[in-house]
Order: structure tokens, then sequence, then C-alpha cells
């Protein structure tokens, strides 16, 4: 067990180093953050009364995002598509340990690290100059805080999924742009999913997706309650066990089939 | 007592619906505790597959593979505590975390205890002057310097089988022949057996009394190398330099390999004609300068082996 700690600890180490990038990951995400409020403020000002979603509500949620926007997977994870492409993955398969549960840690440890850069500079930016605010009440940080925990264990299992397959397709960019749009638009990434049209939203909500924006950002902004956390506990749980279960059956099949080429 | 025991095992490639190769056609080898075996043969052999087997990276299609009496693909976990592994084209070291941290992510891999890690990580380092790049990060490394780090990190948790693939490619001189000392002191203190599948004939000269030679996928020879030297060549060249004038009669005892104006080179048997004989045959005939007796280099030896493979 410590072995996965010990991974994941050199990760965060290594990945808290890349500060620079952080920043300019910051003022990417403030200045798109601001369109996407401007955007969202000229839609209700055309149509005044008809407006799904607050538009304060609205500005804590976007900003919301943009903090924690390195949480969700985007794409498929380039050093293990470069351990494919080059073979160095035999080497992760000559180790004392299970492939999966080291990749996991890996990716606990890559969802969170750049997270962590991010999250406290949006959030003090967001709150002193463009309209952010604290959590309305402290269930509804405590709700926030518990499905965000999950949440990154979620995103965790989506990154490891997607790069299994990459022993079947090898490249995997297909895999790649293809997720990154739909994790994007199905999370509540791109916009919140209470304003997409009701039974598509009732859909949207059912996918792993949400659990990794929607869910969590519902419960700062008081859409939802303290009573209703074990029911998003639950959901978020089974769709970890569920996907986990998925990338044993998929790691089972691959390592049968591996072959590494060349010397 | 054997620590790997092959017999009969296959693996053919699939690339497409027509193409196979067979990169292992029934082979067959033991290697005895505390061996340093060389595994030799071109390109495409099958050596790397061979050594992929053994440390459970790939499954074979039939036969037997036991390392340590654990078969590798079953019981890859375990098998893995056995062996380290080097390849020499890929490096198994964190690329962006300071040597040290690499080595102590290892020892928590293999769950070494601290006793025993720190006592074999000061050897390791001692002996391959490791000292002043443990707080460095990888990437600065030189590929000498990250050749020596990764034989250090598959050898902190103390491996009973070392498997090296190529350890010494693309490596200065002084650094290979450090790499080799440190072999050599590690196959003889530690017992650690040693399967290095190499190129470089000067590794398998200075280091292998044991050689494997794979050709398409078969073992052809299994022998020491001075029995390979006996079998395919097994005679002496002497060389040397006369007047440019003068002249220079055929001895019949002998073959002439290579004639220029200056200088003349001679294959013969010693079991045919006597060194001193043949010495002074030449010096009846002509005046010598820079006479020179040697063996064919190893490098012929093996050029022979692979001629003879494909011929």
């Amino acid at each position: 067990m410590k072995v996965y700690f010990t991974i994941f600890h050199a990760y965060m180490k290594t990945l808290l180093q890349y500060r620079i990038a952080a920043f300019a990951g910051i003022v990417t995400q403030v200045f798109w953050g601001i369109l996407l409020i401007i955007i969202y403020k000229a839609f209700c000002a055309s149509s005044p009364g008809s407006a799904p979603m607050s538009i304060q509500d609205f500005i804590i949620y976007t900003w919301l995002v943009q903090a924690t926007f390195r949480l969700i997977p985007f794409g498929i994870d380039t050093e293990i598509q470069q351990m494919m492409s080059k073979g160095v993955i035999g080497f992760e398969l000559v180790r004392p340990v299970s492939l999966l549960h080291l990749w996991m840690a890996r990716y606990l440890a890559k969802r969170l690290a750049p997270t962590l850069l991010r999250f406290f500079p949006t959030m003090i930016i967001s709150l002193l100059f463009l309209g952010m605010k604290l959590p309305v009440s402290i269930s509804g940080c405590i709700g926030w805080f518990v499905s965000l925990f999950l949440a990154l264990w979620l995103s965790a299992v989506i990154s490891l999924l997607m790069s299994l397959t990459l022993f079947w397709t090898i490249s995997g960019e297909g895999i790649s742009h293809m997720m990154t749009v739909l994790i994007y638009s199905t999370s509540g990434q791109i916009l919140p999913l209470q304003i997409f049209p009701d039974h598509i939203a009732f859909i949207l909500r059912l996918l792993p997706f949400s659990g990794m924006v929607d869910l969590p950002n519902r419960y700062y902004i008081g859409t939802l309650s303290l009573s209703q956390l074990p029911m998003t506990v639950l959901f978020q749980l089974s769709w970890i066990f569920i996907l986990l279960g998925v990338c044993q059956v998929l790691y089972n099949k691959s390592t049968k089939k591996i072959v590494i080429q060349g010397g | 007592m054997s620590v790997i025991r092959i017999e009969n095992l296959c693996k053919t490639f699939h690339s497409g619906r027509k193409n196979e190769v067979k990169a292992l056609d029934h082979i067959h080898f033991t290697i005895d505790k505390g061996e340093f075996v060389g595994f030799i043969g071109p390109n495409g052999a099958g050596k790397s597959t061979t050594i992929k087997i053994l440390t459970g990276i790939l499954v074979p299609d039939s036969g037997l593979c036991e390392v340590l009496n654990l078969v590798p693909w079953k019981n890859r976990i375990q098998n893995a505590k056995q062996f380290g592994v080097v390849f020499g084209q890929k490096t198994q070291l964190w690329w962006d975390l300071p040597l040290q941290d690499s080595f102590a992510i290892l020892k928590d891999m293999y769950a070494i205890p601290t006793a025993q890690y720190q006592s074999q990580l000061t050897n390791l380092i001692q002996l391959l002057h490791l000292e002043s790049l443990l707080k460095r990060p990888v990437r600065q490394l030189s590929l000498g310097e990250r050749m020596k780090a990764d034989l250090v990190a598959s050898l902190l948790h103390q491996p009973a089988i070392l498997f090296l693939d190529e350890p010494t490619i693309g490596l200065d001189i002084p650094t290979k022949l450090a790499m080799r000392q440190f072999l050599k002191t590690i196959n003889r203190q530690l017992e650690t057996t040693i399967l290095l599948a190499t190129h470089d004939m000067n590794d398998i000269e200075e280091l292998c009394p044991r050689i494997l030679f794979i050709h398409h996928g078969k073992i052809l020879k299994d022998s020491t190398l001075e029995r390979v030297r006996k079998e395919l060549l097994d005679e002496k060249r002497i060389s040397f330099e006369i007047e440019p004038s003068s002249d220079f009669h055929p001895i019949p005892e002998t073959t002439l390999i290579n004639q220029s104006e200056n200088r003349i080179e001679l294959s013969f048997h010693p079991e045919t004609i006597a060194i001193t004989d043949l010495i002074e045959k030449i010096t009846s005939q002509v005046s010598v300068d820079n006479l020179v007796i040697e063996s064919p280099s190893i490098e012929e030896i093996v050029m022979k082996l692979y001629q003879s493979a494909t011929g």
C-alpha cells in the first residue's frame, strides 16, 4: 500500500514544480471565464425572465469550473501514450506491483497537483474582483468538498480507462479527441447542466461525467442540500467501481496480447 | 541449482493476417546460479523476446519457462522481486526527479528493509562512483551516468538474477570498462546470475565464460567462448613488414591472407607448424620487422558463427 502513496507523492512533487505553466493556465482560465459570463449576461438581457439559471449562480459556477479546470481529464495522458509508443511500458510491467493501482496513484496525483496550483489563485482573484461568492452555507461547503473529493477519484478512473485503450490503439489520438469533447460537454465543464433542456440534463446527470463537475458545483451554489449528499456519494462511488471493473477487465485482456517491439 | 529453465519455448508474432514471425522456435536452455552468460545473435534473433518472456512482460505461445521455479507470466509480481533488468535503450528512472528520489521509490516498490537498502545503495554507489549525482534530476545526467544509475536501480533489491539487454550501447570506453568491472564484481561478490544480451563482443570476451547463440529463434550454440573459437576459427595469424623490394615465397603450411607492398599476413594452425619453425622459415627468406602473432578477433569468430548459421 505504501508504494502507491510513494508514487502519488513523487508525482505530486514533480508536478508542483510546474508553477509557470499554472500561472499561464490561470490567465487563460480567467479570460475564458469572463468571456462566458459576458455571453450569458447578454443572453439574459436579450430575453429577460426566461433565464434557466440566475446570473449570480452562473458566475459562481463559472469560477468554480475555472478553478478546478485541471481536475477533469483533458485527453489521454501523454506520458503513458509515449510509454506505449516507445515501449517503456515494459518497465512498468517488471515491477512487483499492480499496474492498475500504480497508474491509479499516478492519476490521482496528476489530477490533484495541477488543480491545487490553480485553485487558490483563481478563487482569490475571482472572489476579489470578478463577482465570485463563498459557499452559501457550511453544509453546502461540506457537500461540495465531499463530492469534489470523489470527483477526483472518478476523474482518475476515467483517465485510467482512457489510458488502457492505448493497449489497442497505441496512438490514442481518436479516443483522446472524442473523449475530451464528450467529457467537456456532458460534465458541466463548458455550460452548467442546468442550462440544458430538462430531458437532456436528466440523461447527462446519469452519466459518470456529471459527477466530476456538475454535482460538486451544485452543492457550492446551494441547488443541492446536504440531505441529498448520500445519493450523490452513492452515485459517484457506483461509477467509480463500475469503471474500475471495466479497467480490470481491459487490463486482464491487454496483458495477454501485449507485444513490445524491438530491443 | 538451475535458476532459469527453458524448454521448448515458442513465440510467434503476427502482423497482418498472413505474416508470421517465429521469434522463438522451440528454444531450450538452463542457467545455473552464479553463471555469467552472454546472449548473442543478430538483430531480430530473439534475444529481447526471450528476456521479455523471462521478465513476465510477454506471454509465450507454448513451452516451459521457469525463473527460480516461478512461471513469469503467471506469477508476474512475485517473479519481479527475483530479478533486476536493464534495457540499454530505455530508462527506469523518473525523468523529473532527483536520482535519490527514484531510488527511494524503488525501495518502496520492492519493499526493501531500510537497513538493507542503505547498505546496498552505499555499496553500489561507491563501486560506480555516483556519489555526486544523487541530488541531480535524471534528465540532467549524461548517457553514461544514466546507465550506471539504471544499473544501481536494477540491483537495489538484491535480485538473484540480472537481465541486461544491451547495457553498454552508446557508451564511451571508460564507462564501458567501469561497467564491466562493476558487473564482474557483482557476479563474484553477490553471486548474481547474469544474462547479458549484447552486440559488443568485447563485453562477451571480457565477461562471459558461456555464450548462447540464438538465430532465427533457435539456439544454435550453447558453449564456451574457447570451444567456439576452437571449432570455428582455430588458427593464428602472423603478420610482419618486409623490405618493399624483397621477394617472399609462400610457405606451404600457411595461407596467405593479405599482401601489400611491404606487409604480409599469413594464417596457420599451430598443430601443423610450430611458431618457432615458422618464424625461422620466414626470417631465412627475408628480413622482417614489426612481427605480430595473434588470434582472430572475437568479431571475426562471431561473424563466422553468423555466416555458418545463415549459410
